[in-house]
């Protein structure tokens, strides 16, 4: 739907593709190859595959929405992730949930405008004796730590800038 | 090896023989026995997802998927055993316990394929948890609802729409969450949907269904009657299903065939509130509704005293070129034999009638049809001739599925570049030169061997001199296409042993193109079957025919000038089914030199522009209404019923009434001139003459160096929506800028400081239209595109018709 054409996308896109043109199938590499190089999956970076690879849009987009690990709008630099699995269920993420929303100020699976945090849900991480759990980057951050972790991270993060 | 010896099997106790390949579903169906099945579709490549077709083989333990295994010889299957009923029920329930029950409501209501399995299966539908979807509808265009909470995952759409629309659909997401859908999930009006309606056609359920028949009737209440469509030159059959006499929607005949969008949505109009049921007679200047005796009186007097004061020259007529080839010729005869004028015009002096008629000349063999372009081995597309007429692509699909090679020539990087083995990349003034570079290239590869038989024809020697002072003048076009890709175009095309079908639109390119393009194919030895020469309007060929008595007409149909121009002033005027006031380019000059008759009649369907200048108007109907004839693209006399009939009297009746009242009494029976029709059309798609190439005419060659922007008139997308019957259908919801759209690349956007939606004036040689601007990726800088037949492509490119290229310039509009 861009009505600009992104050249400085493009020119990108086409250079992470490279090695796979002409490669038959394995056209979840190139999407791995995008998302690495831009952080989640611009709209016109798919177009570009798409016409590289010579690939309908729909079956890129397709494949592209099939996997969790792709994301098709940009992500924070951290992720907080609220467990919603049925034991967490049971033991009130809901809650949990309610709070991180306010305490981020983001609705879930949304991204803060400075890109700094991410928030959604997941799916039973497998520390269900633990529950209700949120994990952050990839760590679970015991319930009482979790607004303190979150603070150091945005300070942190300022300072990077 | 491959088996080639014939299967015999037994189905339900029958014994079948069958071909080598042929899967279980097909035996079955062959015998009468329908296998439930949701996901297979005759036509379609099966899947096998759904489950719903298993079937037991004696001596397998576990059941088979019909619509996937293929017969083996003496195998034993049994379609309906207990044991598989209960394994389809259980398919289906689970399918119920995700699908709302709405049965009641549901259009589908009876040929819905859910509905009759769990029917015949007696299937529970809260045997499972109960725990619908919730998907938001997409309800954002006037022609799909698309709801995907009915819908069963079968992929038909996902399917059809790879292999003959645009290729949008596909599964998104996963598990529970999965559903057909769209890139990011848009709404189809937001995803290059064709509205072609393929899906809707296919899908087994309510998850698809035409808008516009929602609520106006379900399946066992419709009858079904066969027509054709009357939108371009294609000539597609239509399958209109009718509840009483109305329109509720259409399909195709055939298994998995195919309409465009404007000839399976394009019949809102026949019962549009504005169609004109009585006629109209101008009673001291204004037009009141007459009774028809007295306006069939009033139209035949007028003419009459026209011819009597000033002389049967000063009479003439117009006609459209959608009317049957009966319609046509009844007019004819009113006109000449009744009238004693050979005035006759239509649109198609600027709507391709110099390359019609030389194709008609210098074409010697039979055209191709659709079915040779789906058959052929290379296809060289020339232009937007998919776009005008619609149907030409889903057959160039099925050709590159089998492995066809398509060479584009032309500027848009649209479907057509991206499906290109080579596109030939040129500005719209550079076509016919880039042929002429292949036509040179393909002589240059084949000096040692000299195969090409083009060499053979008498008149090679003209041609080549000819060909090589032409090209002494460089390609009009810097970023033309280079050495490499005119090499890979011919050894495609120079490959004597493929197939080959050239096609373009007659309504879409120059003279000079056609030619250049008829040449290529006769270099090459092709001479029959070769050249597919599309046309946006439904019966051109049939018109020309009809008119010209089987010969081109000499004089009709050039813009108008044998009816206004030179000694003989048209004083009283016959319109048919054609709007000069909002259709032809110069409108002004038409409105005035309407304004100088004496006599006008118009017969439409609607009160027009031109209808409003009238002294008499007439209601016209549509061909379904009427039955008769076209003649297609392809050279083919295609024959229609009625399917419904006309509101008011009928195209045939007014003619032959009128016919009466100037004393041709037979005009009615001359109304089946069948025999006449036949011995017409078999005269204009065969001529008899030898294969001759065009030497190239120089003067084609002549670009100006016009730095800047050229315009030109071209279909960038399947729905041309100033068409008074496709507005009155829904198509002008399609159209943000309601034919005031220009096309512009995003460089010359950005050069010229203009963004989307901005309104300019832009000036040509011929006049200065405002315009608003849509900014198009798919567009080679240097390029700006209108709709054929917009208003704004009537005003800027006038005396230029068909194509241009016209060069503008452009400027904010100042408010
Ligand atoms: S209408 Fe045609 S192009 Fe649009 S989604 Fe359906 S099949 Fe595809
Ligand atoms: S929308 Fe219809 S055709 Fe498409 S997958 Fe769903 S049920 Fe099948
Ligand atoms: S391709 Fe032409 S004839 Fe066929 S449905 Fe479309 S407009 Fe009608
Ligand atoms: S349910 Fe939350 S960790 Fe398993
Ligand atoms: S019809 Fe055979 S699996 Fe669906």
């Amino acid at each position: 739907m861009g009505s600009e054409r992104h050249t400085s996308v493009d020119e990108h896109t086409r250079s992470i593709l490279v090695p796979h043109i002409g490669r038959q199938g394995a056209f979840v590499d190139a999407l791995h190859d995008v998302q690495q190089a831009f952080g989640y999956l611009p709209e016109q970076a798919l177009r570009v595959l798409a016409d590289e690879l010579k690939l309908p849009l729909s079956q890129v987009w397709g494949v592209a929405s099939f996997y969790d690990q792709f994301y098709s709008v940009p992500r924070g630099r951290n992720i907080v992730r609220v467990c919603t699995g049925t034991a967490c269920q049971v033991r009130g993420c809901q809650a949990v949930l309610q709070r991180m929303e306010s305490v981020m100020d983001l609705k879930n699976g949304e991204t803060s405008a400075d890109r700094a945090f991410t928030l959604e849900t997941v799916n039973c991480v497998g520390c269900c004796g633990l529950a209700p759990v949120v994990v952050i980057n990839k760590k679970v951050v015991p319930n009482r730590d979790v607004e303190r972790v979150i603070r150091d991270l945005s300070k942190g993060d300022e300072g990077d800038e | 090896m491959k088996e080639t010896a014939p299967i015999t099997l037994t189905i339900d106790g029958r014994e079948i023989t069958v071909a080598p390949g042929t899967t279980i579903i097909e035996a079955a169906a062959a015998v009468g026995i329908d296998i439930p099945h949701l996901c297979y579709c005759p036509g379609l490549k099966s899947t096998g997802s759904c489950r719903l077709c298993i079937v037991e083989i004696e001596g397998l333990r576990s059941p088979v998927v019909a619509c996937k295994r293929k017969a083996t010889p003496g195998i034993v299957v049994h379609t309906d055993s207990p044991t598989i009923r209960e394994a389809r029920r259980f398919v289906v329930e689970l399918l119920l316990s995700r699908h709302p029950r709405e049965c009641l409501v549901c259009d589908k209501s009876g040929t819905c394929r859910l509905q009759r399995y769990a029917y015949e299966l007696g299937a529970r539908a809260d045997h499972f948890l109960v725990e619908y979807p919730n998907h938001p509808v997409d309800d954002g265009n006037p022609f799909i609802l698309r709801d995907p909470n009915y819908c069963v995952l079968c992929g038909r759409c996902v399917r059809i729409c790879h292999l003959q629309g645009a290729g949008i659909l596909d599964f998104i997401d996963r598990g529970l969450k999965t559903k057909v859908g769209t890139p990011w999930d848009r709404p189809l009006d937001q995803s290059g949907c064709d509205f072609c309606g393929s899906c809707v056609e296919v899908c087994p359920t309510a998850a698809l269904i035409e808008r516009q028949q929602r609520g106006r009737g379900r399946e066992w209440e419709l009858r079904r009657s066969t027509s054709v469509c009357g939108y371009c030159g294609a000539a597609c059959a239509v399958d209109m299903h009718l509840k009483g006499d109305e329109i509720v929607r259409t399909s195709t005949p055939q298994q998995v065939g195919y309409l465009c969008a404007r000839g399976r949505f394009g019949w809102a109009h026949l019962s549009h509130p504005e169609r004109l049921t009585m006629p109209l007679v101008r009673e001291n200047g204004t037009l009141v509704t007459a009774d028809w005796a007295e306006a069939l009186d009033a139209a035949a007097n007028g003419l009459t005293a026209v011819r009597g004061q000033w002389g049967p020259g000063s009479v003439g007529g117009i006609i459209g070129t959608g009317v049957s080839n009966e319609v046509a010729h009844a007019f004819q005869r009113l006109m000449r034999a009744g009238l004693g004028t050979d005035n006759l015009d239509t649109s198609l002096g600027f709507k391709g009638l110099d390359v019609l008629r030389d194709i008609h000349e210098i074409y010697s063999g039979k055209r191709a049809t659709l079915e040779d372009i789906a058959g052929a081995d290379v296809l060289l597309v020339i232009g937007d001739a998919a776009r005008r007429s619609p149907a030409i692509w889903p057959k160039v699909k099925q050709a590159l599925a089998s492995g066809a090679s398509l060479i584009y020539v032309g500027f848009y990087h649209g479907r057509l570049a991206k499906a290109a083995s080579v596109w030939l990349r040129s500005r719209p003034e550079a076509a016919e030169a880039v042929l002429h570079h292949m036509a040179a290239t393909l002589l240059r590869l084949d000096v040692e061997g000299g195969r090409l038989p083009g060499r053979r024809y008498g008149d090679f020697r003209n041609y080549r001199t000819a060909l090589q002072r032409a090209l002494t003048k460089p390609v009009p076009d810097p970023e033309g296409p280079d050495e490499s890709d005119l090499i890979a175009a011919c050894t495609f095309f120079g490959d004597l042993s493929r197939k080959a079908v050239v096609i373009f639109a007659a309504d879409g390119i120059t003279r000079g193109t056609a030619s250049a393009a008829v040449n290529l194919a006769y270099l090459t030895g092709r001479t029959e079957r070769a050249v597919y020469p599309a046309v946006s309007a439904a019966n051109a060929a049939g018109i020309l025919t009809v008119l010209g008595n089987g010969k081109a007409p000499a004089e009709s149909g050039s813009r108008g000038t044998p009816l206004f121009a030179g000694k003989t002033l048209v004083r009283g005027l016959y319109v048919l089914a054609e709007d000069p006031l909002s259709a032809f380019p110069d409108s002004e000059r038409w409105r005035e030199m309407m304004g100088k008759l004496d006599f006008l009649v118009v017969q439409d369907m609607f009160l027009t522009p031109t209808a409003a200048l009238a002294d008499v108007v007439l209601p016209a109907s549509s061909h379904v209404e009427e039955g008769g004839s076209f003649i297609s693209a392809a050279g083919q006399l295609v024959r229609f019923d009625r399917v419904i009939p006309p509101v008011g009297m009928g195209n045939p009746e007014i003619l032959a009434q009128i016919g009466a009242r100037l004393g041709i009494p037979r005009l009615r029976d001359v109304n089946d001139p069948t025999a006449e029709i036949e011995r017409l059309a078999s005269n204009c798609t065969a001529p008899d003459s030898k294969p001759a190439l065009f030497a190239p005419s120089v003067s084609h060659f002549v670009v100006e160096d016009t730095p800047g922007i050229s315009l030109v008139g071209y279909a960038s997308c399947f729905y041309p929506v100033h068409d008074a019957k496709l507005r009155r259908s829904g198509f002008a919801e399609l159209e943000p800028y309601d034919g005031d759209g220009i096309a512009l690349s995003p460089e010359d956007a950005e050069a010229l400081g203009i963004v989307e939606g901005v309104e300019v004036v832009a000036l040509s040689p011929h006049s200065q239209a405002s315009a608003r601007v849509k900014i198009d990726n798919g567009l080679l800088p240097g390029v700006a595109l209108v709709s054929p037949d917009a208003p704004v492509a009537l005003a800027l490119l006038g005396g230029s018709w068909p194509l241009g290229p016209v060069p503008i310039r452009l400027s904010v509009a100042t408010t």
